[in-house]
């Protein structure tokens, strides 16, 4: 640095075309700045050479620069008029690369708008779905009871307008007085329906088992059924020899049923 | 009334952007992107790099357009330079691999057949072109190095193989040369 500040104006001049062609270090270019704020002719002289220097820009090939280029600065110009201090934190953004990190900034912004959305849309539809799916089963379940509940009706409204079919009334014994039923079977297809109301709720490793009281006064075991809330609504078949039974009962017996009646009469009731 | 851009002096133009004016800065982007480009494109040898750094430049113009000093240069030098030292920044700060291989790719180009090969469309570049032929070959071999390469002068010494003093006297003598010579055939052309 002393060296420098030795320098005489000739030393400086020496320099000038160096400057102008960018090749000085950065002590020395900050000397020569120190000399041409005193130099006049230093100042004029470093000017033409500049000038000269800055003509060999023509020696490479006029290539013409991307269309999109021109918009972007333009576009760049604009934002930075609306927003002064974007102005200056976009200078940094733009020289690490502006177009690049621009588009790929709000590209990406873009894409996780996008990506967001898709997958907000597939949730709603995901969950309309499940709730539809939902809506379905009930009322495919609700179609089946319903459907279930029609052809009862049908097969009881079959059975009661068919002349062949035989009604029964079972009554309460001592047990269950307020128990009540009805049995309707067909006695030449055997196909029955029983209605039974206000029996005690079925214990729990017990059933209620039909018997078919014969003329002989043998009883054959029928179905098993549950009486859940007191009621049984069912349909079953009645065996060809048990169609002609002299009476039907209702006992309460095992679960799997059993051979011979083992429990309690609750209904009792004549094939008249 | 106002003069249309395209006709307006490069000064005129950098005044009117120094206001603010877009369409001035779209004019002065217009007269030279094609010159800038073709100039950061044999330095850089990138044109995705070009292309950034031509836009870091005219931002650049956008922003310091203001404190753009006429007496102390040209307008279409003020925004050389800028280009130039931008282009030659990003080179420096590339990792010697990378250098390596581009200055592979440049071998040839201080060779003069590959400046006289390089057709110009226009006034000025013919008259570089005839004014650089007439300069003693080692002159112009550095002046295209420390600008083209943005070599120092001790990288061009060990380039070339020439003492430092050498490539002094030569980048020195050169550039005053390429000057005298600008002068006559800028003279005569006026003639």
């Amino acid at each position: 640095m002393s060296r420098m500040k030795r320098m005489k104006h000739e030393d400086f001049s020496e320099m000038l075309e160096l400057e102008a062609l960018g090749v000085l270090d950065q002590a020395q270019s900050e000397a020569l700045r120190r000399h041409l704020e005193e130099c006049d002719v230093c100042r004029a002289e470093l000017r033409e050479l500049r000038d000269t220097a800055a003509m060999l820009a023509h020696l490479a090939p006029p290539i013409a620069p991307a269309k999109e280029t021109r918009a972007r600065i333009l576009e760049r110009v604009r934002r930075s008029r609306l927003s002064p201090a974007e102005s200056s934190a976009s200078e940094e953004a733009i020289t690490a690369s502006p177009p690049r990190s621009f588009w790929l900034k709000w590209g990406l912004l873009a894409a996780s708008l996008v990506v967001i959305i898709c997958l907000a849309l597939l949730l709603i539809l995901w969950r309309e779905r499940q709730r539809l799916s939902a809506e379905l089963a009930q009322a495919e379940r609700t179609e089946r009871q319903l459907r279930t509940e029609l052809d009862r009706e049908r097969e009881l409204r079959a059975l009661l307008a068919a002349p062949q079919t035989r009604v029964i009334e079972l009554e309460g014994t001592q047990v269950a007085p307020h128990a009540r039923a009805k049995l309707a079977y067909d006695a030449r297809t055997g196909r029955a329906i029983l209605f039974a109301t206000n029996l005690p709720p079925t214990p729990a490793g017990k059933a209620y088992q039909l018997w078919f009281i014969m003329s002989s006064g043998e009883a054959m075991p029928g179905d098993v059924f549950k009486a859940e809330k007191g009621d049984i609504e069912t349909s079953f078949f009645i065996p060809p020899i048990a169609r002609n039974a002299k009476a039907f009962a209702l006992t309460l017996e095992p679960a799997q049923g059993t051979r011979v009646p083992t429990g309690e009469k609750y209904l009792l009731g004549s094939n008249s | 009334m106002k003069p249309r851009s395209q006709d307006q002096s490069d000064a005129e133009l950098v005044r009117a952007i120094a206001q603010g004016d877009e369409r001035a800065l779209a004019a002065f982007y217009d007269r030279y992107a094609s010159i800038l480009f073709g100039l950061l494109l044999r330095i850089l040898n990138d044109r995705s790099e070009a292309e950034d750094v031509l836009q870091e430049v005219f931002l650049q113009v956008w922003q310091e357009a203001e404190r753009f000093d006429g007496a102390r240069g040209r307008p279409f030098t003020w925004l050389v330079t800028i280009a130039r030292s931008r282009a030659i920044d990003r080179v420096r700060a590339r990792n010697s691999r990378d250098r390596k291989e581009m200055q592979a790719s440049r071998s040839s180009w201080s060779e003069t057949d590959e400046i006289t090969q390089q057709l110009s469309r226009t006034e000025e570049r013919e008259i570089v072109r005839r004014a650089l032929a007439e300069i003693p070959e080692e002159q112009r071999d550095v002046l295209l190095l420390a600008y083209f390469e943005g070599l120092s002068q001790s990288e061009i010494a060990t380039r070339t193989g020439a003492p430092l003093g050498t490539i002094k006297t030569r980048m020195r003598a050169g550039l005053r040369r390429l000057r005298e010579i600008l002068r006559e055939k800028i003279t005569e052309g006026r003639r």
